[in-house]
């Protein structure tokens, strides 16, 4: 087996010796664990969801929120174990090819569908084929894959057209999802999902807009997961998630506002820190093209000094989180512990660099989402007047930001985004075609760094990661303020891992506590 | 009273066409975002492109419009780009959530409307003025208030009624009960103070006129009275502000709904807007048109029951 990171080889490892203690690798996995750990077994876990799936056809997927539904219902060929490792699944190893343009996929034996139909390499094919076809959210990710081809029942050979060192990843999330061939063929797909997934939907207790419910796979080819029964309750209002977490209709729900999270806090719910996004200000326009001023990196730095970051983790934030300069995670191997300080709070310094660059008469458009808390734009306005800086508020329409932002309307704005791996991160923020790149910046140094990276091994990902990160960081690309904590709560009853780069856990997460 | 129900019907074709166009041309502007809304931040702009042509959103919007009224008229009114749901289908799960409140609070706000406004322009004195307060206080009242209230008391700290969630009449007679009472109480306390008030003031006015006097001086039992001549005459007052609270039942609705996780139209207002799914935006608009429509003829058909005098000609 391989895996694109060294590390994830040996965490993978350690978390596969651990699932087949955890189970007694016999698929009996109710007696090794009932002692210690309360039962191993419950009838009903009840989650509180933000929303539910547009469609149960695997190519339309998406992550994040809606993950743990899918999971429940079709497994992946790759599987991501909580701390982010890649582990078998479906597929029971992957490797690529010596030119870097194949991935060979070796394929589970006996695992058949829930509507009979058995997983083999043709159904690869066509999962990977109507996936490229379908159009679904997240359709690039498959970008580099031409091709699949069958060699023999147990073995698919996926054909790149470049080397792409995300598509293990990839084939974790939406890419990864199988679906039985002769279901993805018909409209059924879309409201009732044929996979070999742990759970089955139990159409006649969904009521769309309100009650997703999962019942056991009896004929799961893999560990049991703990619960009989999985209900997705649809609560897209955080006080009725709120409300319903409280008063026990669900056990476990997330939040988006931290306030609510503190009302939660303080109701004796459970949770346990950690943190997928960072937040703070994006200067898509760095080159200058619509605010020329901004082409001078003294004026990013001068708008980054002049932001409380600390005042505003304390107010917005209610200290639930950590101050950072940089974009890459902690958990990746572009992260440089030194760079978190560096864009310390300091309006002298940020007035002088505003003169030195000949911007004291500097006007900043901020563009104003509902996304995020009012507080947040209060604090960087009050903030930018203090040293001088003119700012005019433009207000989104609902739905509107993220599409704005990416046709490149404004020069700066607010945002926040999941901390992925190195590979993926660069790919979907600094490199030059990248998706969150809108204005294009481009720098031959980083050109040359994701070039080496993706030709070369993991040692050489990390490294240009870690490079392309201070130059960025130098650059003042991005004014991030903080890493916030995912607000993640449940009750007692259940035993909740986070998922890494995930904003909820993955369905294979949770576990009884007995009480 | 065919002519009559003729022309009402007639009419409010045209209001479900010139409502639906409207609609259209109002939120088209903001849908531009639709297909980056339902691929996502992750998204290419070439992703976006073809999902645009997938839709049909690339198309100019009279031509959207035509196309969906072409369809629309043959009962056919598209699919949420969200859920990949028919909207008539989405519509009728979600119909009985909301009806199953409107008519139930519209008839426990006739029912204790009535009696209080009633009794209280009867017995007069302090009885009247104790609900004159209780009922300026439930007019003013926000039903999001209300039930943010009753959820925080009934549903998590005593744990008697659930915070969230609906369960249908055709399931569980009781967890249907169960579920919309909080619900109800919320949106009923405004419209029972609103119409107990007009009820008052129409019997009171009824109550002054001679011919009751003259009932009186036949020596009828006080309850007679009341029931015969004085309801009769005054209940048209009291339905035509009924009629009024329902529209605003419905408006309460959509809070109402969000608050308690009912999956009704109102919540469902809520969704569709916040994603901008026009088709299902279009279709809860005409839903609601429909309801309103329906209600204000019942209103009409019942008060020109009750008196002649504004008999449908």
């Amino acid at each position: 087996m391989m895996s694109i990171k060294r590390r994830f080889v040996a965490t993978a490892a350690a978390a596969l010796v651990s699932a087949l203690a955890f189970t007694g690798c016999s698929g009996t996995p109710q007696e090794s664990t009932s002692n210690q750990e309360g039962p191993a077994t419950a009838p009903l876990l009840r989650i509180g969801a933000l929303q539910e799936p547009q469609s149960y056809d695997p190519a339309q997927a998406n992550e994040g929120h809606l993950a743990p539904i899918y999971q429940a219902v079709y497994d992946t060929l790759i599987k991501r174990e909580a701390d982010g490792a890649l582990s078998p699944m479906l597929a029971t190893s992957w490797e690529p090819g010596q030119d870097g343009l194949s991935y060979t996929l070796k394929l589970r034996e006996g695992v058949k569908f829930t509507d009979g139909e058995a997983f083999d390499s043709a159904a690869v094919k066509a999962n990977v084929e109507h996936f490229k076809k379908a159009n679904g959210p997240l359709a690039s990710s498959m970008d580099s894959v031409v091709g699949v081809e069958t060699p023999d029942t147990t073995t698919a050979v996926l054909k790149l057209s470049e080397a792409d060192p995300g598509l293990p990843y990839s084939l974790t999330n939406a890419a990864g999802y199988m679906g039985s061939p002769k279901a993805l063929e018909t409209t059924g797909i879309k409201t009732n999902p044929v996979g070999s997934g742990p759970y089955v939907l139990d159409v006649a207790n969904t009521v769309a807009g309100s009650k997703i419910t999962m019942t056991r796979n009896a004929d799961y080819w893999g560990d049991k997961l703990p619960y009989d029964k999985v209900e997705f309750q649809v609560l897209a209002e955080e006080t009725a998630r709120l409300n319903a977490l409280k008063s026990g209709q669900v056990d476990a729900a997330v939040f988006q506002r931290t306030a609510t999270a503190a009302e939660a806090e303080g109701a004796g719910l459970l949770h346990k820190p950690y943190a997928t996004n960072w937040e703070g200000i994006w200067f898509f326009d760095r080159d200058g093209t619509k605010m020329p001023q901004l082409k001078d990196v003294r004026v990013r730095e001068a708008l980054s000094l002049a932001i409380d970051r600390e005042a505003l983790l304390q107010s917005v934030g209610l200290g639930k989180g950590e101050l950072t300069s940089q974009t890459f995670g902690p958990a990746t191997q572009g992260y440089d512990q030194a760079l978190d300080g560096k864009y310390a709070y300091d309006p002298d310094r940020a007035r002088e660099l505003l003169k030195e660059a000949g911007a004291e008469n500097l006007a900043v458009t901020l563009p104003v989402s509902q996304a995020f808390d009012p507080s947040i734009y209060d604090g960087i306005e009050q903030n930018w007047k203090d040293v001088g800086v003119n700012v005019t508020r433009h207000q989104w329409a609902p739905g509107t930001a993220i599409a704005s932002m990416l046709r490149g309307e404004f020069s700066v704005a607010y945002m926040s985004l999941v901390q992925r791996d190195d590979w993926r991160h660069i790919q979907l923020l600094l490199a030059p075609n990248a998706t969150w790149n809108p204005f294009k910046t481009e720098r031959p140094e980083i050109d040359e760094l994701i070039t080496k990276a993706q030709t070369g091994d993991e040692k050489a990902i990390a490294e240009a990661a870690k490079e392309i990160n201070k130059i960025v960081v130098d650059e003042y690309w991005f004014s991030p303020i903080y890493r916030l904590e995912q607000h993640f709560y449940h009750n007692d009853k259940v035993d909740v891992q986070n998922q890494a780069e995930q904003a909820v856990p993955s369905i294979y997460n949770y576990k009884p506590t007995g009480k | 009273m065919t002519n009559f129900l003729l022309r009402r019907l007639f009419s409010a074709v045209v209001l479900l066409v010139a409502v639906s166009f409207l609609a259209y041309v109002l939120l088209f502007p903001t849908a531009g975002d639709i297909s980056r809304n339902i691929l996502g931040e992750n998204a290419t702009e070439a992703q976006v492109a073809l999902k645009n042509q997938e839709l049909g959103l690339d198309q100019p919007l009279m031509i959207q419009y035509f196309a969906w009224f072409m369809k629309a008229i043959s009962g056919d009114l598209g699919v949420s780009y969200f859920s990949s749901q028919p909207v008539w289908d989405t519509l009728m799960i979600r119909l009985p959530v909301t009806l199953s409140l409107v008519i139930v609070v519209t008839l426990l706000t006739g029912v204790l409307a009535f009696a209080a406004g009633i009794y209280a322009a009867v017995r007069k004195g302090w009885v009247d003025r104790t609900l004159q307060i209780l009922a300026t206080l439930g007019d003013a009242l926000p039903p999001f208030i209300v039930a943010l209230f009753l959820v925080t008391y009934f549903a998590i700290q005593q744990k008697v009624f659930p915070a969230t969630g609906f369960i249908p009449l055709t399931e569980s007679p009781a967890g249907w009960v169960r579920t919309i009472t909080l619900p109800v109480i919320a949106l009923a306390i405004g419209g029972v103070a609103g119409v107990a008030q007009q009820v008052r003031s129409a019997t009171l006015g009824v109550l002054r006129n001679d011919y009751i006097r003259t009932v009186r001086s036949r020596g009828l039992s006080e309850r007679r009275i009341i029931l015969t001549s004085v309801l009769r005459n005054a209940s048209t007052n009291g339905l035509t502000s009924l009629a009024v609270q329902v529209v605003g039942i419905l408006g309460g609705a959509v809070v109402i709904e969000v608050v308690f996780a009912l999956p009704g139209l109102g919540s469902l207002a809520v969704e569709a807007t916040s994603r901008t799914d026009l088709p299902l935006i279009v279709g809860v608009i005409l839903a609601v048109v429909l309801i309103v429509v329906a209600v204000n003829l019942i209103v009409d058909v019942l008060v020109a029951w009750l008196n002649p005098k504004v008999r449908l000609s």
